[in-house]
């Protein structure tokens, strides 16, 4: 009997004292000071709800991991300056705010890295409410570019950097969700007593932007066909959903149909959301999306794709198919019905304990006052708003279980959580999170689950463009499992993160291969000796 | 105290065998109940109706305050008064207990599906409960008894839903023809519906006619959400059922 209950105890990661910890939040000595400077301005215009992301990357080409935090501010361009933290060689951040050049002090809500340039560092995108602003980025330190090409004041909320026609430089996707100070109607929004829903505002446009390559973009939005789809937009991911080898873009959209832009691979796209199943959930309704993050869940080598929505839908959960279409699984992945009860914005998909399968984490928020306020220490009026955020373990067959109680302060503290990021903050070969919240500090929580098993990092570096090679699907073999990744820092909501693709390889010591497809298709498979690190991989030095 | 008593009685009938927590009646930190989102006069007067029926303590009060919760989106209110109704002396229980699943469905299929098995073991020609019956089997990733559920259903209808059903089962099996097949019938049955012909896009571009998805797929509302096909008892439900304001916020 007693030996039963040892056992019971050890598979619920429980040591006697409560729950093995998976992951604990990183006190001071981390030194991300950040609070969010967002301050209410009394009309409930629908940024502030919406909040603001986070972006990790290494900006000076030191190794380490840096973090740079959006803030928002009291109204439209009247926003707080956001902030830079650069990674320390001793471990944890230290402001850089000042020296970076990256203060920005537009109305923040979201952030997009990638080298535009093909100069071998990694530029900035902020989305603003009022203009955009861009970053180049030159050894560590930035430079406003202040004639991008990019002059649209209207609101938008997550960027992504993608080479859409394969030249070589990186285009930029722009999601926007709607106007802020208007009503569907004409109206001005104004006298309001909560936070609105979509439904009520007219809906914008996303838009394109095509590199020119000399630093300067243009708006393609029309003659790529984007134009007259206006939606309203928040999270996006880039993948090559149809394997052709150019990159495809999923758009979630809050309460209208879901967009899947297929690339024609003559400079425009094609909706195709609706017959590859990411359009409505299962029973053919649109949900309130808000982030995204795709990854393998069940293990049969697809891409899965995960959803997150208002309080009173469920999360979805679509299982990727063998040629391009997806099918809602919500009902047996176990990481639905939890998820009623909150409103879920940020997420991510990947290995917490490297036990060889993808879990999932999500920071959820109210976008109306609670009639009962969960405990936390968010200040009024962001503690009507709080939720807990939840932590889900896959099973290793694609099903989820609650597991929020190993993650105590992620869950119990209550905030408006938003932008989620999983990056390897602290060098050690997990992922930790970084977590923004509306009216709040900034939280890391430190992976410290124990570790069920090998890892393995990889960088994919194109020579030629001096930068990692966005859109590059990666399959890692060892045995007869097979992970597979994509490269890409658009992942999550409002979020950007420009770090090693991480795979947890549970007993694989080693792995067979890992075979490649680059951008345009070209494939190449390389060897590893060793894992339990970060490779870097060049394209032309596989073997095709 | 009579709120614990009811939620204590509640976890005593509840959901043997099913992940779901028990129903409550209370408004809890965590809880769905959307009674905090309606305007606080809205509020007041449906507890005013619930603590009716909680005096009169008969089927038909209680039937009416679930009709209510129903009618306002209240749906784990709804959930708890329909099992107070379907334990209370009356001729409704099938309805009561039908109910209860209809209304737990969403945020609760593990319930639904108890309540709604417990309702057709009393009225099994009911179709509209084997499809809810099937929906919610689908729900929880019961995919052979939702599609062993459909087919007998056919066998006392076709309906264009259980034809949806069965097409969205054998897309998911990669049964590609079959599902062409079976959503094009539904679609005969019922043109217009969104949500076959969502399904019906995913078909007809696996099987290569792309411009006819596209077409399809572009006539479908950019905002669309599901309703039972056709339901008289539930309908008749959410006719009695006394509406109150909206959420005080828009979607």
């Amino acid at each position: 009997m007693l030996a039963a209950l040892v056992v019971a105890s050890l598979l619920a990661g429980c040591d006697g004292n409560g729950p093995t910890p998976i992951f604990r939040e990183a006190g001071p000595e981390w030194g991300i000071t950040f609070s969010s400077g967002v301050t209410p301005n009394g009309n409930y215009p629908i940024p502030e709800i919406v909040g603001s992301g986070v972006a990790v990357f290494d900006a000076n080409g030191d190794g380490l991991a840096d973090i740079y935090l959006i803030d928002a501010g009291s109204g439209r361009d009247r926003g707080a300056p956001n902030r830079f933290y650069r990674g320390r060689p001793g471990g944890g951040f230290e402001d850089a705010t000042e020296e970076s050049g990256l203060g920005d002090t537009g109305y923040g809500t979201g952030v997009a890295v990638g080298d535009m340039d093909n100069d071998g560092d990694l530029d900035v995108y902020v989305t603003n409410w009022g203009i955009d602003s861009l970053y180049r980025n030159d050894g560590g330190t930035f430079a406003l570019v202040a004639d991008s090409g990019i002059s649209d004041d209207r609101w938008s909320t997550a960027a992504a950097f993608v080479d859409i026609d394969l030249d070589g430089h990186l285009d930029l996707y722009v999601a926007r969700h709607a106007d802020p100070d208007v009503f569907a109607s004409g109206e001005p929004a104004v006298d309001l007593v909560d936070y609105n829903g979509p439904g009520v505002y007219a809906h914008e446009d996303d838009s394109l932007y095509r590199n020119r390559g000399d630093g300067t973009f243009e708006d393609i939005t029309e003659p790529a066909g984007l134009a007259g789809h206006p939606a309203a937009s928040f999270g996006i991911l880039v993948e090559d959903i149809d394997d052709d080898g150019w990159p495809d873009v999923f758009v979630a959209n809050d309460g209208v149909r879901n967009h899947l832009w297929m690339n024609q691979r003559d400079g425009t796209f094609r909706e195709e959301g609706v017959q590859r199943g990411v359009a409505f959930n299962g029973s053919g309704s649109s949900e309130a999306s808000m982030g995204a993050a795709m990854g393998d869940i069940d293990g049969d080598g697809r891409r899965d794709l995960f959803l997150t929505h208002l309080g009173g839908e469920t999360n979805t959960v679509y299982r990727g198919g063998s040629r391009g279409g997806w099918t809602d699984v919500t009902g047996r992945s176990g990481a639905g019905q939890p998820s009623i009860a909150r409103t879920g914005w940020g997420a991510e998909l990947f290995d917490i304990e490297c036990d060889g399968d993808v879990d999932l984490v999500v920071a959820n928020g109210s976008t109306w006052r609670l009639a009962t306020a969960y405990p936390g220490p968010s200040p009024k009026p962001w503690a009507d708003y709080a939720e807990p955020n939840e932590l889900f373990l896959n099973d290793g067959t694609g099903k989820f279980a609650l597991a929020s109680d190993r993650a105590p302060g992620f869950r119990e503290e209550a905030e408006s959580s938003r932008g989620l990021a999983a990056a390897d903050l602290d060098a050690d070969g997990d992922l930790d999170l970084i977590v923004t919240n509306i009216g709040g500090v900034a939280r890391i929580y430190e992976n410290v689950s124990e570790r069920a098993g090998h890892w393995l990092g990889l960088r994919l570096m194109d020579p030629d463009l001096k930068r990692e090679a966005y859109g590059a699907t990666v399959t890692v073999v060892a045995g007869a499992r097979r992970w597979v990744d994509v490269v890409g820092p658009s992942s999550s909501f409002l979020t950007s993160v420009d770090a090693p693709l991480h795979f947890g390889l549970g007993e694989a010591s080693s792995v067979d291969a890992v075979e490649v497809v680059w951008p345009g298709a070209i494939r190449e498979t390389f060897d590893l000796n060793g894992v339990d690190r970060v490779h870097v991989l060049t394209r032309g030095e596989g073997s095709r | 105290m009579r709120r614990a008593l009811l939620s204590v009685a509640l976890v005593l009938v509840g959901c043997g065998g099913c992940d779901d927590p028990a129903p409550t009646t209370v408004v809890s930190a965590g809880g769905i109940d959307a009674l905090e989102f309606l305007p606080p006069e809205s509020r007041m007067a449906i507890l005013r109706i619930e603590e009716a029926a909680r005096r009169a303590s008969n089927q038909e009060s209680w039937m009416g305050f679930a009709h209510t919760c129903l009618a306002n989106e209240l749906r784990e209110r709804a959930e708890s008064a329909y099992l107070e109704a379907a334990g209370l002396p009356g001729d409704r229980q099938f309805d009561a207990q039908y109910l209860a699943g209809v209304a737990a469905t969403r945020f609760a299929p593990g319930r639904a599906e108890k309540h709604i098995a417990a309702a057709l073991a009393m009225r099994g020609r009911y179709v509209p409960a084997h499809l809810r019956h099937a929906d919610v089997l689908l729900a929880l990733g019961r995919q052979n008894e939702a599609k062993a559920t459909l087919e007998r259903t056919l066998q006392m209808e076709v309906t264009a839903h259980a034809l949806l059903g069965l097409g969205r089962i054998a897309l998911d099996r990669g049964e590609d023809d079959e599902a062409r097949t079976l959503l094009e019938d539904a679609w005969r049955r019922h043109p217009g519906r969104p949500e076959i012909a969502a399904a019906l896009a995913q078909a007809l571009r696996r099987a290569g006619r792309e411009d006819m998805a596209q077409e399809l797929a572009e006539s479908i509302p950019r905002t669309h959400h599901w309703t039972f096909f056709e339901d008289p008892v539930h309908e008749a439900a959410l006719r009695d059922g006394e509406h109150f304001t909206g959420r005080a916020i828009g979607r």
